[in-house]
Order: C-alpha cells, then sequence, then structure tokens
C-alpha cells in the first residue's frame, strides 16, 4: 500500500494554509485515493493500476492546490487567471525592465566579452543583420541576458505555485519577449510606412537584426529559465515520491 | 455523458441532495452521486473537495473528523440548516431550467 498521505503532502507542498488545516486537507485526501485504490483492487486490478487510477482522480496538482487554497481561504478574491497569468507575467515584465535600466544605470556591460560593433549599416542584409545583431546583444546586454534566465524562473515559479497549466506557465516566463515583440512590430510598421523611416529605426542592425536583439535572444534567455524550474521542480517532486 | 459546464452547475445540488440522506465522507459522495445518477455525474478527487469546501465556507454543510468502524479517521459532511434551505430553491431553479430546454428541444424536434 502507497503512503498516500506522504504523496498528497509532496504535491501539495507549497498549499499555503496553516500547518494543522494543512494537514487536515492532505489527512482527508489521502483518504480519498486510499479508497479509490482499494476499491480498484477489490474490482480485481493489479497493484500498479490501482495505483494509477488512484492518481488519475487528479489531473494538476497544482491547480488543485490552487483551488483549495481559493475556496479555504479567499474563494472570489482574485480571479483565476490573473493570479496564473497576468500577475506572474506582468511580475516578469516589470523585472525584465527594472534590470535593463538598471544595468544601463550601473554601467554594467561586459567590456571583455566582445568589441562594440563597428555601426556599418547592414539593415538590407539578412545575415550581416544577424551576425551585427548578435554582437550588438553580446555587447550591450550580455549582463542583463544572464540575467533573463532567473526573471522567467521567477514567472514560471509565481504561475506554477498559483496552479498554472504548461501553457500559462511558459506565457508568464516569457512574457517579456511577447511584449516586446508586440512593440517592435507595431513600431516596424509604424516605420514602414514614413518611406526612409524603417532604415532610420533599425539601423544599425536591419530589422531582422533588430528583433534578434529585442526579441529571439531574451525569449531564449527567459525559455531557459522556465525550462529549468521546471525541471528542478520536477525532480524536486519525484524524491518527494 | 453531460458536459463539464452543465457539470459544474448541477454539481452543488448533487452534493446537497446526496447530503440529504445522512452524513457522508468525501469519497462516499463521489461514489453515492455516480451511483445514483447511473454515471452521468462523475466527481474525482480533483472536482470534489473544493466544491465541498467552499460549500463547507458559506455554511451549507459541515465537515467532522470521525473515526470509522475499520479505525479510519474520515471528514463526514452533513447539511447545515443553512444548506437544508438552499435544496428546494436549488432544485426549483434546475427543474424550470430543465422544463425550459425540454420545451425547447420539442420546438426544435416540431
Amino acid at each position: 500500500m502507497p503512503d498516500w498521505e506522504k504523496l498528497v503532502s509532496g504535491r501539495l507542498a507549497q498549499l499555503a494554509l496553516e500547518e494543522r488545516e494543512r494537514q487536515e486537507v492532505i489527512g482527508e485526501l489521502a483518504g480519498h485515493l486510499e479508497e479509490t485504490y482499494e476499491a480498484s483492487r477489490q474490482r480485481g486490478a493489479s497493484h500498479d493500476e490501482a495505483i494509477r487510477r488512484a492518481l488519475l482522480q487528479v489531473d494538476n496538482w497544482n491547480r488543485l492546490q490552487q483551488e483549495i487554497y481559493m475556496a479555504r481561504k479567499k474563494e472570489n478574491v482574485m480571479n483565476a487567471r490573473t493570479s496564473r497569468l497576468w500577475i506572474p507575467s506582468l511580475v516578469t515584465l516589470t523585472a525584465s525592465f527594472i534590470t535593463l535600466v538598471g544595468f544601463a544605470f550601473l554601467g554594467l556591460k561586459p567590456g571583455p566579452l566582445g568589441s562594440r560593433p563597428d555601426h556599418e549599416n547592414w539593415s538590407g542584409h539578412l545575415v550581416g543583420g544577424i551576425i551585427t545583431g548578435l554582437s550588438y546583444a553580446v555587447n550591450e546586454y550580455t549582463v542583463w541576458l544572464l540575467a533573463l534566465p532567473f526573471i522567467g524562473a521567477l514567472g514560471a515559479g509565481l504561475s506554477r505555485r498559483a496552479g498554472g497549466t504548461l501553457r500559462e506557465i511558459l506565457i508568464s516566463g516569457v512574457f517579456p519577449a511577447m511584449a516586446w515583440l508586440a512593440i517592435v512590430l507595431v513600431v516596424l510598421s509604424f516605420a514602414a510606412s514614413l518611406g526612409q523611416g524603417l532604415q532610420v529605426v533599425t539601423a544599425p542592425v536591419g530589422p531582422v537584426g533588430l528583433i534578434l536583439v529585442v526579441v529571439v535572444i531574451p525569449a531564449a534567455g527567459l525559455l531557459i529559465g522556465v525550462l529549468a524550474y521546471s525541471a528542478v521542480t520536477k525532480w524536486r517532486e519525484k524524491l518527494a515520491g | 455523458m453531460v458536459g463539464s459546464g452543465i457539470k459544474r452547475g448541477t454539481a452543488e445540488l448533487a452534493i446537497l441532495s446526496v447530503l440529504e440522506t445522512g452524513e457522508l465522507h468525501g469519497y462516499e459522495i463521489a461514489r453515492r452521486i455516480e451511483q445514483e445518477t447511473d454515471g452521468t455525474l462523475r466527481f474525482t478527487l480533483a472536482s470534489l473537495y473544493p466544491l465541498l469546501y467552499r460549500m463547507e465556507k458559506r455554511g451549507w454543510v459541515r465537515g467532522e473528523w470521525q473515526v470509522g468502524e475499520n479505525g479510519r479517521r474520515r471528514r463526514r459532511y452533513r447539511l447545515t440548516s443553512t444548506g437544508k434551505k438552499k435544496v428546494a430553491p436549488m432544485r426549483a431553479e434546475w427543474s424550470e431550467l430543465f422544463k425550459a430546454l425540454r420545451q425547447l428541444a420539442k420546438v426544435a424536434d416540431a
């Protein structure tokens, strides 16, 4: 017989209730799983199959954790989508902006990692734009880029803790890049309507380089954080049984 | 099988109805509802407990730990007086809704 209390306790590790109340919830849910398991066994299921059927009772433990918390502590105080998606996304966006401005203010540039790109205008060249864009990102934003995985992990963590789905966790983590993509597309569209405006706005890296610097590279940094966070939490869950 | 939206709406009435017959713990509530609706309404652990806790917070049901004959501690739920008062109006509301839907279905069939 599995230790259902240990299992539920591990899955609801972040259930933010008072300890006594939390233990009551764990005991009650563990009892339900135990009875589901025993009913399957009595119907002739094997030990493994009975465990599998019991675990099918919950498809998303994080969401259950959040719903129990909301039900017991602050029902209707906050829309679930707000806590799972919008708040983590806004925190990620704010954190990325503050670190960008903060590092620039502190003059935290890499220096030895590369020389400042010459400002030859690559606006019209795809490969040149990519190379210049990469070079520009490395020179200007290395410290900030190194911070982005932590920010992505922060967004993913907030969303997951609130019971976010995989999609909500992912979006929360990479939300800043999505916001910048929207801004860049608006700016590029506006600039394109002004004749030579596009060339002026995107110099020296060109439109492709600009999207690379502002969207793709930061998105990759944020995504690394989301994936790392997910891997660590899965590993911790596995340890908890 | 009834869709999840309708299920959510009927879930509270289903729980109140089975608790009218007496005290039950969570697993028994889920099993009784499934039996009495021939499997049309099914509660998993994930769908049942958040709802039970909300109903408890509203004062419709009350859960108390008890030790069963097999020595196991289970939290048994019973209807409160507030919960009992909810049953009849909710039944009337749902009955009205289903009546309206039946009428609509007749119009569609005609």
